[in-house]
């Protein structure tokens, strides 16, 4: 059979097509079964088939840096900035594994130094977060010291207004003890 | 300076490495409007404007020019096809002989681009890699310890490398060897696809290897796998080549030179198929006084945009008469060694 196309070749391929019940077949040479292929062949489509995940759960968490959701990424297939890679993690993680079959980047040396690396940027961040988590922790001991010992003298004289002199000597060696301690 | 293909090559035609790097927390090309990729690329422009690398300046280049210069851009293999698309509203930046580009905003904010003639795969990556450097050092690039450098498409997560090989293998494609190579180099990273698409009949026998895999190998494995695997089919290659039957093999070299040397209308499908057979003509020796380069810059300078750039704009059949002129002129004048 001669192909059903080009009427040049000997068809090798058989295509079916259905659409909307109408049932459409052809017996094509294999170069215009390529053509044929090539024109409805959409590469987006192939890498977003790989994408798991249930849309509709998806569609509530979006990037704040480009607005994409993982809706937008399975649609296009690309990613909407590098943020991305960080809000959907979890959801690119099959994904990028289907690909390259790793999920782990190896950095060649020459690079780290001079790429910012995450590492850097984190360990600065946690250095930070940790002086200023002592910085406020030493405010609030210290404020909670001062209130204390306001709390008890209001105690002392409250005690020698009422002539509790035992309860009041009480009171003035814990809030001595407290001056002096750090 | 000479381009890629003015110079002398046996199997392996051409090198070529691409990085692919982004911008960190800016919305890649597919988001961004035409304002803020002029801005990117003014930013390109001011940074690289006193730069010069060890093989020079790279000078840009707004492409808001000519259809036919964007499209000979392309058959030079400077730009993408998809990247001509939207050139209009993008710029490049070029290294005098052409060897380094960086596209701006393509599919990523750049493009890296280093071909070189021959397989010259380290050369080429050192090139790309100290361009490379020089973004990553001035500006804020998109990269995280667990996926490495971040790109639009997750197909280039990890090293953002694409390192290709193109091939001259018209022996292994007459055995039909070309799809069994294809299915053992891709359990192992690599794939191969033809130059001018399968299928079309115009291949020219020139096939590109390139790794696929960009995440969980550094870029000197990805070389030195990719490089490994060239040197192989390189061998099959010259094996295959001593099948050929010397006389009926002649035949064909020699059928296609008169074509080349006295046709008068070519078109631009029928020019690749000759410029292939005499290519392997020369390289097995069997034509010897026709440089090497000769088949590659036919190939390269016969194609539509670069014949119309030399030439002016052309109907078709007008370009398929150029085209069979060129030829023949150009063929003469080497064989008088005038080029």
């Amino acid at each position: 059979m001669l192909c059903n196309k080009c009427g040049k070749n000997y068809a090798t391929t058989h295509i079916k097509t259905v659409i909307n019940g109408v049932v459409n077949e052809q017996y094509l040479c294999s170069e215009c079964a390529a053509k044929e292929k090539n024109s409805s062949f959409d590469f987006n489509n192939l890498i977003s088939s790989l994408f798991y995940g249930n849309p509709a759960e998806l569609q509530e968490k979006c990037c704040n840096i480009c607005g994409s959701t993982f809706n937008d990424i399975i649609n296009s297939g690309k990613a909407g900035c590098s943020n991305c890679y960080d809000i959907f993690k979890e959801e690119f993680e099959p994904y990028i594994k289907s690909i390259h079959g790793h999920t782990k980047h190896i950095p060649a040396e020459n690079y780290l130094k001079y790429v910012k690396t995450d590492n850097a940027e984190e360990t600065e961040n946690t250095e930070n977060i940790k002086e200023q988590n002592n910085k406020i922790n030493n405010e609030n001991k210290e404020n909670s010291k001062n209130n204390k010992i306001e709390a008890l003298e209001k105690e002392l004289k409250q005690a020698v207004k009422e002539e509790r002199y035992e309860d009041a000597a009480k009171l003035r060696d814990e809030i001595n003890a407290e001056k002096n301690s750090n | 300076m000479a381009n890629w293909y003015d110079e002398n090559t046996d199997i392996a035609v051409s090198t070529r490495i691409r990085i692919a790097r982004n911008l960190k927390n800016v919305p890649f090309t597919n988001k961004l409007n035409d304002e803020k990729i002029k801005e990117i690329s003014l930013k390109i422009k001011e940074l690289l404007k006193d730069k010069v690398f060890s093989f020079g300046k790279l000078e840009y280049i707004s492409l808001n020019i000519d259809d036919n210069e964007i499209e000979s851009l392309v058959e030079r293999h400077i730009i993408s096809p998809d990247f001509a698309n939207v050139a209009k509203k993008r710029a490049l930046c070029l290294s005098e002989d052409e060897s380094v580009s960086i596209m701006i905003c393509e599919e990523d904010h750049f493009r890296i681009q280093v071909i070189l003639p021959g397989c010259n795969l380290k050369e080429a990556y050192k090139k790309a890699a100290e361009v490379d450097e020089f973004l990553c050092k001035n500006l804020n690039i998109a990269y995280s310890d667990t996926l490495g450098f971040l790109t639009e498409c997750p197909s280039n997560l990890g090293t953002g490398l694409r390192a290709s090989v193109m091939l001259h293998i018209p022996a292994l494609e007459n055995v039909n060897a070309i799809s069994n190579i294809s299915d053992s180099i891709s359990k192992i990273g690599l794939t191969v696809r033809g130059l001018y698409g399968e299928g079309s009949g115009a291949t020219a026998s020139l096939y590109q290897i390139s790794n696929q895999v960009t995440l969980g190998i550094t870029e000197e494995d990805a070389i030195n796998n990719l490089k490994g695997i060239t040197d192989q089919i390189i061998e099959e290659e010259k094996k295959t080549r001593k099948e050929f039957l010397p006389v009926q093999l002649s035949d064909v070299v020699f059928r296609a030179l008169g074509t080349l040397e006295n046709a008068r209308i070519l078109s631009g499908k029928e020019l690749m198929t000759l410029a292939s057979k005499l290519k392997l003509g020369i390289t097995e020796g069997i034509i010897k006084n026709i440089p090497k380069y000769v088949s590659m810059k036919l190939i390269i300078e016969c194609s539509p945009g670069m014949l119309q750039k030399k030439f002016g704009l052309m109907e078709p059949n007008e370009r398929d008469i150029k085209r069979a002129e060129y030829c023949r002129n150009f063929i003469k004048d080497v064989k008088n060694n005038e080029i």
